[in-house]
């Protein structure tokens, strides 16, 4: 019975989760064009896209998404999280609701509604000019130093909402009583954050900081439809390159060379985060 | 104790971040409304409100909006009622049934939740293009399928693993079997999980752009996604009112399941439920 109940949603797991990975394996040690016979080189993808250095500016470019799609809205929502947690606030659904929306938003459609603000004529340079004067008014965009951490801050706006409400999910619960305990202590909002908040959000902190970290590293949406990755490489990340190697210059096998290392990444980076937060 | 100023901090950190968060929004809504012709700039309050854009987004013949809506509806309706009837079956399995092999499916499954679909996709292009497929819905439809198992597998057996054992046994002493079980008692009162879980995968399968354009270039078959891009492709600088009406259009219904999700369950539904 209960290998009937797994039998359907396994063989859909297994053919198009399971079998491709490991084809993406296989066919990260081919040269092939998509068409021609394909013919087992080794490892010499693997080589050539670890000597090209493009590669590491796109690793480069995915650390900088990392800070600003996991580390930075994981900070500051534990900053919230913290201010927030002792005090009652009315109308909290009202800010969970607004928090979360970003995070329900494709990220092609958030692409287009920054490219909007970033852009030269675009209402954030309005405010900029308006209050700091026109010196420092930018495409940011097209600015090779600004575009990624302008596209990085747009990530942030899109995860920051998402980990709020994970981390507000755990506090709730928080026993009221621990708080109490806390304050008799004689504990401040700080040293309370510490002993209390903190410990008991732990499985929600280890959760988001999954989540945001995978999204930040292999994260395609914003940069194709934002800069195309540009201007020059300055936000292209392994993602996007792949796309351009496998389907744009046909060039199968560096691709899933890069798609193999992305996965390899991705995977450290959660095992990382789970030794560091642990659950229990 | 705490103090009406720490309170008053609270509210207004509070509103700052929503109005980072909300910002993007307003900004883009008042582009779309001014007429496709005239010339916006900073704010661009609209000096006359006019619904034009929103139209001629709409009636573009090459971008086919509409027809991109209608099949991203079809898509995700498949999807996701497909995948949570699958998980529903996978998590009534491993939540409350012991059986050999578990220990090692039910990780096999879990691992997917951190696979990229960059990681299958390439594979998975050149094996549709092998079975005539490029260019069809089930291209979208059963990577999207396989892709929302390991998810859907992971919440619905954390909710079957909460499930009072005590109910499930006094079906069984009614003479139900497991299958009766299922459907009569544990899915009704399932409603919940079960609900945040297909806007969940909505969510995803709606917003999928990786797929949608490796594996449909025909632009009647276009996802709504990869017909934004297509507003993108067209447009440098000039015409945002148009594109920002298009990705309103594109964004409006997966707002509208978020919303009624929300008032009906609670806004940490989508992630509040998330255990393990």
């Amino acid at each position: 019975m209960p290998y009937l109940l797994i039998l359907p949603g396994f063989i859909f797991y297994a053919l198009f989760v399971l079998v491709p990975i490991a084809d993406t394996v296989r066919l990260s040690f081919l040269e092939w064009d998509g068409l021609s016979p394909q013919t087992w080189v080794g490892l010499d993808n693997y080589l050539q896209v670890l000597t090209d250095p493009n590669t590491w500016t796109s690793l480069r470019v995915s650390l900088v998404f990392v800070v600003f799609g996991c580390v930075l809205p994981v900070t500051l929502a534990l900053l919230l999280v913290g201010i927030i947690a002792r005090t009652r606030i009315r109308g909290l659904s009202f800010f969970r609701f607004v928090f979360f929306l970003p995070y329900t938003i494709a990220l092609a459609v958030v692409a287009i509604a920054w490219r909007w603000l970033y852009s030269l004529d675009g209402s954030l340079n309005a405010i900029i000019e308006a209050v700091l004067g026109p010196d420092l008014v930018r495409p940011f965009l097209g600015d090779a130093g600004l575009a990624l951490p302008a596209l990085g801050v747009v990530a942030l706006w899109a995860t920051f909402g998402f980990v709020v409400v994970m981390l507000l999910s755990g506090t709730q619960h928080i026993p009221k009583e621990l708080y109490e305990a806390a304050r008799i202590d004689g504990a401040g909002p700080v040293r309370e954050f510490f002993t209390v908040t903190l410990p008991g959000i732990r499985h929600e902190l280890r959760v988001s900081l999954v989540m945001t970290l995978t999204l930040s590293l292999r994260i395609f949406d914003l940069p194709l439809m934002a800069t195309q990755g540009g201007p020059g490489y300055a936000t292209t990340t392994p993602s996007l390159m792949m796309y351009r190697d496998v389907f744009v210059n046909g060039q199968i096998g560096p691709g899933a060379a890069i798609a193999v290392l992305l996965t390899l990444v991705i995977f450290i980076g959660v095992g990382l985060v789970n030794r560091l937060v642990r659950s229990e | 104790m705490i103090s009406r100023r720490s309170n008053t901090m609270s509210y207004v950190v509070l509103l700052l971040f929503a109005a980072f968060a909300i910002y993007p929004f307003i900004s883009t809504t008042l582009v779309a409304f001014n007429p496709p012709d005239a010339s916006v700039s900073g704010l661009a309050w609209p000096s006359q409100w006019s619904l034009d854009s929103f139209v001629s987004a709409w009636e573009n013949p090459d971008a086919g909006i509409g027809r991109s809506l209608l099949n991203s509806v079809l898509l995700s309706g498949v999807v996701v009622s497909v995948s949570v009837f699958f998980s529903i079956l996978t998590g009534y399995a491993f939540g409350t049934m012991r059986f050999r092999g578990s220990s090692l499916l039910f990780p096999l499954f879990v691992l997917g939740l951190i696979v990229p679909y960059e990681a299958t996709v390439i594979p998975l292009y050149y094996q549709f293009r092998a079975f005539d497929l490029i260019d069809t819905y089930w291209s979208m439809m059963l990577p999207c399928i396989g892709g929302s198992m390991a998810f859907g597998t992971y919440w619905m057996t954390s909710f079957f693993k909460s499930f009072p054992r005590e109910l499930l046994e006094a079906a069984r002493t009614d003479g139900s079997n497991r299958w009766q079980t299922l459907w009569r008692v544990v899915v009704p009162t399932a409603s919940s999980p079960i609900f945040a879980l297909a806007t969940i995968l909505f969510i995803w399968t709606w917003n999928n752009l990786l797929l949608a354009v490796v594996m449909i270039s025909q632009p009647e078959l276009r996802m709504v996604p990869a017909a934004l891009n297509f507003f993108v492709g067209l447009q440098y600088g000039s015409n945002y009112q148009i594109t920002c009406a298009a990705a309103i259009m594109v964004a409006l219904p997966v707002m509208i399941v978020y919303y009624l999700l929300q008032r009906r369950y609670g806004a940490d539904v989508l992630a509040g439920s998330l255990k393990g």
